[in-house]
């Protein structure tokens, strides 16, 4: 039989351009991994807060602003009345404290953009978490060192189930067990 | 009825009964035509399916490239100033008062963010003990109704047009103000009215507006027992009854388990009295009624009366009671006996057909429970049943069981012949204004009363509503009102007992006022938001404060009011319970039915007088017994269907008094034969999108000319009318059908009356062989063998529940609760016609016995949880697994929607999305904004293409867990109750850790009327039943 066009294309180009294109796909997948999870993303919020100011310099707790983090699913960002505890007298003058009062005194909500984000459908806890001892930096890296905040780790389900799968010794009525970190079903994140 | 209860014939429907109905299409599938039939090949498109495949590779490809975009993280908005209280993600329980057909419930409501997103009842009540019912977990609807009515409208030039408050303010004052002047009555129409507040700010109305005259009704009511207790006790106050305390109940055609105020309570308290696990003895229940009620499918021996022979019925049991068996000094009572003398019992079951035995043993039990033996009779039925039933009464020392409590009306309940009287002065133009508030009497009375045409005579109709109605549709000014999770309020439902109502989220409009604030308005010429606030708590100082040690200061008492919920106060009646003997004679001429069909309205059972119309859930939950949604109809029996030569669906006209409606039927296995039951409250004209043109409005036919009362007609005419309208039912949905392929028919024939799905036995059988179910599961488990070398182990907590058949009435409000908690969407009526109503759980009904004399099984059926899932291992993507602590659980975001898992279960409980179902249904009605502030948060809202089902509450699992956790405590799963468990009036319902030796769960698990619906397939299923006893007469 006559070896045809059709023959060719099958042979020769279709192998070539599936390589071609597995290969380009794989090489995005790999070199954009960090960024498609949001590594690196580092917004411009709507008042230049710093956390290494608060956190770092100051050593204020996280939890005094993430008031959710120990009592809920949420660790929540502070309402404009939390900041306003202390900038009600502290550097008033401050053009970003300006802001700040601008948006209590008009009583309107502010918008900060948002940096860690998980899935809607993932039913994360943070205050199991906290309970289990976890700082805030495991996660979320070291913040208190950050002038903008920007994510520094991934918050994947591979590293959840990194940690999840891992296991940690526990003294329970004297004996010792070894126990599972974290639970791995599905239906503990997801429902 | 079937002697021997073990092995009854069980079926489902009449067509099931008879097995001779002609093979509809598609009739073994276990989906509903159109889904899984064989491909047409004629029938499709030329395009081959290589083309398409290309076609969608290249357009995936392409889509590809354009979303190349990463997900946006979105913004986070904190609150300015964030409420002490409120914790995002944390819920805030507070406790109010709901007030819903007529009845005041104590709720604890649960909000996120703000936003109330579930409700039960509240725990410290000491009325209803926590549980609440299906309208309490359905009024987040009402709430969130985004047709709800957000200005104030006024008729100008014939059309009702917006306008400002103030302008309708300055209209309604200037009308009250005339009125005044003139001398003319203003009418205040409103529903029955539980507030010692409200009732004083009326009568301060009246104070300064002259002739205010209140006509506090309600639709369905006991006027006639209150009536009658008048004139048998000389006092208009009806003590409530213990219902724990007897051994023998009879009923006239009253359904105490699922009609009537006070249900919560009553259910509750009878439940106590049945065989349960723990008590080998039960009370025995017999009901004399016409169509199949709650209580009719509970009962132990049902008889069939029609409502017009209940009083000849009554009587006749006294007449045996008193002159044969000499039970009371009464037989001496000249009048009484003579008038007694004129009955007889034996005649009265030769001629209606009772069963002689039957009758003798129910006789025989009321004489031998003297003193435990309790006679009532339905609400609907005419003040002469009552007059007898209060003599059996008294002739049986029921008395003893009275308690001292006392349902409260704070204003004179006004009466039918009140409202007849209003309708004359309307049209004598002596009434100025009427003003509706939150009722809805043209809905109600126009066909009875020609209301609405009075109306047409008076200068002024106001209503105040939360949406349009029919009385709203007819009135000068419509003001809008808030919901009670709006507004301050209180109740004083029960003698001694005060509720205390707050708002727990501000009005959702901008153009919505709680109705006192704009009454006050009224009364002091300028209206001040929260002004009724400051009027309930100087009422509340001066009423009802006393400084005690606790609570010094107002504001103690007023802080732990609201955190509670509920008051005691010093607050009696002086009971009279010294019994008029000469009241009877106000039955001695007799009511003699007329010839011709008798009709018998019946409240419904979901959405009370048409209040609850717009509400997409109490429309969907089916009727208890027939299992119909959306609609209701004319229930019939089948020797009445081939008399009148109709088949169901097909419609009748019914003619009372002149007035007639056409209605379709629903033939109803039990029914008496020449009865036509219709139930009330359907067939509103202008409710808004849900409620309009849901079923058939038959207030009409409500004539006030029958001497049996407004509720029951003879001489009805019945004819045959043109066309057909379907009314559809859930009984048959999921159901394994007759007709199917010749190679399965010996295995699948009779699946359920085989399989023992429903397995009961009487008391006495059970007292003699207490282990008679668990040889007969053991023998069924005996072939069973495991494919593993080890079944898997669960350590710590596993899940089950236990669901005491002797408990569940078939009530239907766990359904409910179980739509609030899990976010279940409204289909419509077209799409449960289709078999795909969405709800998680169900409560199957099933027939044994003939079709005159049926028995009734009942069944709640949800996801068993089953060990051995057989839906897990057809999941193509793994989105159903087991979790550690023996749930199937379900991965919503992973599921594809083959619907394999559907098809592979065996209870058939996992529902599919055939749509997007808020967005499908009624053009997105459900998807309105309004409506996603009702959502849980912590369960996901499913789209279209995924399948569903219980998972134990998993939402509330996880947050016991996480409790647990934050506390350092060890989670033994004793916190945790699910959602149709919190609701169940009659605590049929338990749920929890299997593991504990101690929970109830595992305790009910090893009891001997423990059985598992097909443990022989080794499923391994997690929900036990508790086999019903029937306390059936031995000699029945």
């Amino acid at each position: 039989m006559e070896k045809g066009m059709l023959d060719y294309n099958l042979k020769v180009r279709l192998p070539i351009v599936i390589l071609v294109a597995v290969m380009s796909y794989f090489t995005t997948f790999f070199y954009s991994f960090d960024e498609r999870n949001g590594i690196g993303y580092a917004p411009e919020q709507p008042i230049k807060y710093s956390h290494k100011l608060h956190a770092g310099d100051m050593k204020i707790d996280c939890r005094y602003c993430h008031v959710g983090a120990e009592k809920g699913r949420h660790a929540t960002i502070p309402s404009v009345d939390t900041c306003m505890n202390c900038h009600s007298v502290v550097k008033t003058d401050s053009p970003e404290i300006k802001k700040l009062h601008k948006y209590f005194n008009e009583g309107k909500a502010l918008p900060w953009n948002r940096i860690h984000r998980s899935p809607d459908h993932v039913y994360f806890n943070h205050s199991v978490h906290m309970a289990k001892g976890f700082d805030c930096a495991d996660c979320h890296g070291d913040v208190a060192s950050m002038e903008v905040v920007k994510q520094t780790k991934l918050i994947t389900m591979g590293r959840c189930l990194d940690c999840h799968r891992e296991t940690h010794k526990e003294t329970i009525n004297g004996k010792t067990v070894t126990k599972q970190n974290g639970p791995q079903d599905c239906v503990a994140c997801h429902r | 009825m079937s002697k021997d209860l073990k092995e009854p014939n069980y079926w489902t429907s009449l067509e099931d009964y008879h097995k001779s109905t002609p093979a509809s299409n598609g009739e073994f599938q276990e989906f509903p035509e159109g889904v899984s039939e064989a491909l047409e090949l004629s029938s499709m498109t030329d395009v081959s399916r290589r083309k398409f495949l290309a076609l969608l590779g290249a357009s995936a490809a392409l889509a590809g490239t354009g979303c190349s975009n990463y997900v946006d993280p979105g913004k986070i908005v904190a609150y300015n100033k964030k409420p002490v209280s409120v914790l995002p993600g944390r819920a805030n329980y507070y406790a109010t008062t709901l007030t819903e057909g007529g009845e005041a419930f104590s709720v604890l409501v649960k909000t996120r963010e703000g936003r109330p997103i579930k409700v039960d009842g509240n725990p410290d009540d000491p009325i209803n003990k926590g549980k609440s019912n299906a309208a309490c977990q359905a009024s987040l609807l009402n709430l969130y109704d985004p047709e709800r009515l957000k200005s104030p409208l006024q008729l100008v030039e014939k059309v009702q047009k917006e306008v400002t408050w103030d302008e309708a303010n300055k209209s309604v004052i200037a009308a009250l103000a005339k009125a005044k002047a003139s001398g003319k009555q203003i009418a205040v129409v409103a529903n029955s009215i539980k507030s010692p507040t409200f009732a004083k700010l009326l009568s301060d109305f009246r104070a300064k507006y002259g002739d205010v005259r209140v006509y506090s009704y309600d639709f369905f009511n006991d006027d006639s027992k209150v009536n009658a207790w008048k004139k048998s006790y000389n006092q208009s106050e009806l003590p409530i009854f213990d219902w724990s305390k007897p051994k023998v109940f009879l009923s006239f055609d009253g359904d105490f388990l699922g009609r009537g105020s006070n249900l919560v309570q009553r259910s509750a308290q009878y439940v106590q009295t049945r065989a349960a696990v723990d008590k080998k003895s039960s009370s025995r229940t017999y009901i004399a009624e016409a169509g199949m009620s709650i209580t009719g499918m509970n009962a132990d021996h049902r008889l069939k009366v029609s409502p017009t022979h209940q009083l000849e019925f009554a009587l006749c049991i006294a007449s045996e009671i008193v002159l044969k068996k000499s039970v009371s000094n009464y037989s001496k009572y000249g009048t009484i006996s003579q008038l007694l003398s004129k009955h007889s019992l034996s005649a009265f079951v030769k001629k209606h057909g009772l069963s002689e035995k039957l009758i003798h043993n129910l006789v025989q039990d009321l004489v031998d429970n003297k003193g435990e033996a309790l006679v009532y009779a339905g609400d609907q039925l005419p003040q002469e049943v009552h007059l007898v039933v209060n003599f059996l009464n008294e002739v049986l020392e029921a008395d003893k069981m009275y308690t001292e409590d006392y349902i409260m009306e704070q204003v004179p309940r006004a009466h039918i012949g009140d409202l007849q009287s209003l309708v004359a002065d309307m049209n004598t133009d002596k009434v100025g204004v009427v003003l509706h508030v939150d009722s809805n009497p043209v809905f109600h009375f126009d066909g009875a009363l020609g209301y609405s045409k009075a109306l047409t005579k008076v200068n002024s109709v106001i209503s105040v509503v939360s949406g349009v109605s029919e009385t709203s549709a007819v009135s000068n000014i419509v003001l809008p009102m808030t919901h009670d999770f709006e507004s301050w309020g209180d109740t004083n439902a029960r003698v001694g007992l005060l509720n205390l109502q707050q708002p727990l989220i501000a009005p959702l409009y901008d153009g919505v006022r709680q109705f006192e604030d704009v009454l006050l308005g009224w009364m002091n010429g300028v209206y001040k938001a929260q002004a009724y606030y400051a009027y309930l708590q100087n009422n509340w100082k001066s009423s009802y404060f006393k400084a005690s040690k606790d609570l010094k200061t107002f504001n103690d008492f007023w802080g732990k009011s609201l955190h509670d919920g509920v008051v005691t106060i010093d607050q009696k009646f002086k009971r009279n319970l010294s019994f008029n003997a000469s009241s009877l004679n106000l039955v001695s001429n007799g009511l003699n039915p007329k010839d011709g069909y008798v009709l018998e309205i019946q409240e419904n059972y979901s959405i009370g007088d048409g209040r609850n119309a717009n509400n997409g859930w109490l429309q969907e939950v089916p009727h208890p017994v027939t299992r119909v949604v959306w609609d209701n109809y004319a229930a019939i029996s089948t020797n009445t269907a081939v008399k009148l030569a109709v088949e169901p669906n097909q419609n009748i006209k019914i003619t009372v008094d002149g007035q007639s409606v056409v209605v379709p039927v629903f033939v109803q296995p039990g029914m008496v034969d020449g009865v036509i039951e219709i139930t009330a409250g359907y067939g509103r004209k202008v409710a808004g999108t849900v409620g309009t043109g849901a079923g058939f409005d038959v207030h009409s036919l409500m004539s006030v000319k029958s001497k049996f009362g407004p509720f029951v007609h003879d001489g009805v005419e019945v004819v045959k009318s043109h066309g057909t309208y379907d009314v559809i039912s859930t009984q048959e949905h999921f159901s394994f059908k007759e007709d199917i392929p010749e190679i399965l028919k010996s295995r699948m024939k009779d699946a359920h009356l085989r399989r023992d799905i429903i397995q009961e036995g009487t008391l006495d059988g059970y007292l003699e062989d207490e282990k008679f179910l668990v040889d007969k599961q053991a023998n069924k488990r005996k072939h069973l063998f495991s494919l593993y070398e080890e079944e898997h182990k669960y350590n710590g907590v596993k899940w089950g529940m236990a669901i005491d058949l002797n408990k569940c009435s078939g009530c239907n409000e766990c359904v409910v609760a179980c739509n609030a908690e899990n976010n279940i969407p409204v289909v419509g009526k077209e799409q449960v016609s289709m078999n795909r109503e969405m709800h998680w759980l169900r409560i199957d009904r099933y027939y044994s016995g003939t079709v005159d004399e049926p028995v009734v099984s009942l069944q709640p059926m949800l996801c068993q949880q089953c060990d051995n899932a057989p839906c897990e291992n057809v999941c193509p993507v793994s989105a159903t697994t087991h979790t550690p602590d023996g749930l199937n659980g379900m991965a919503y975001n992973r599921c594809v929607g083959t619907r394999y898992c559907g098809n592979n279960c065996v209870y058939k409980v996992r529902r599919f999305n055939y749509f997007n179902y808020r967005a499908n249904y009624e053009e997105g009605f459900y998807q309105k904004e309004s409506f996603h502030l009702a959502h849980n948060p912590e369960v996901t809202v499913r789209s279209r293409g995924v399948m569903e089902k219980c998972t134990f509450c998993v939402q509330r699992i996880a947050e016991g867990r996480a409790e647990a956790r934050r506390n350092d405590e060890v989670f033994d799963g004793s916190k945790v109750t699910v959602a149709c468990q919190d609701v169940c009036n009659t605590s049929a319902i338990v749920f929890g850790n299997v593991n504990d030796e101690k929970s109830d769960v595992a305790k009910l698990r090893a009891h001997d009327l423990e059985y598992k619906v097909l443990e022989e397939l080794h499923v391994k299923p997690n929900v036990s039943y508790m086999a019903k006893l029937r306390n059936t007469h031995k000699e029945a």
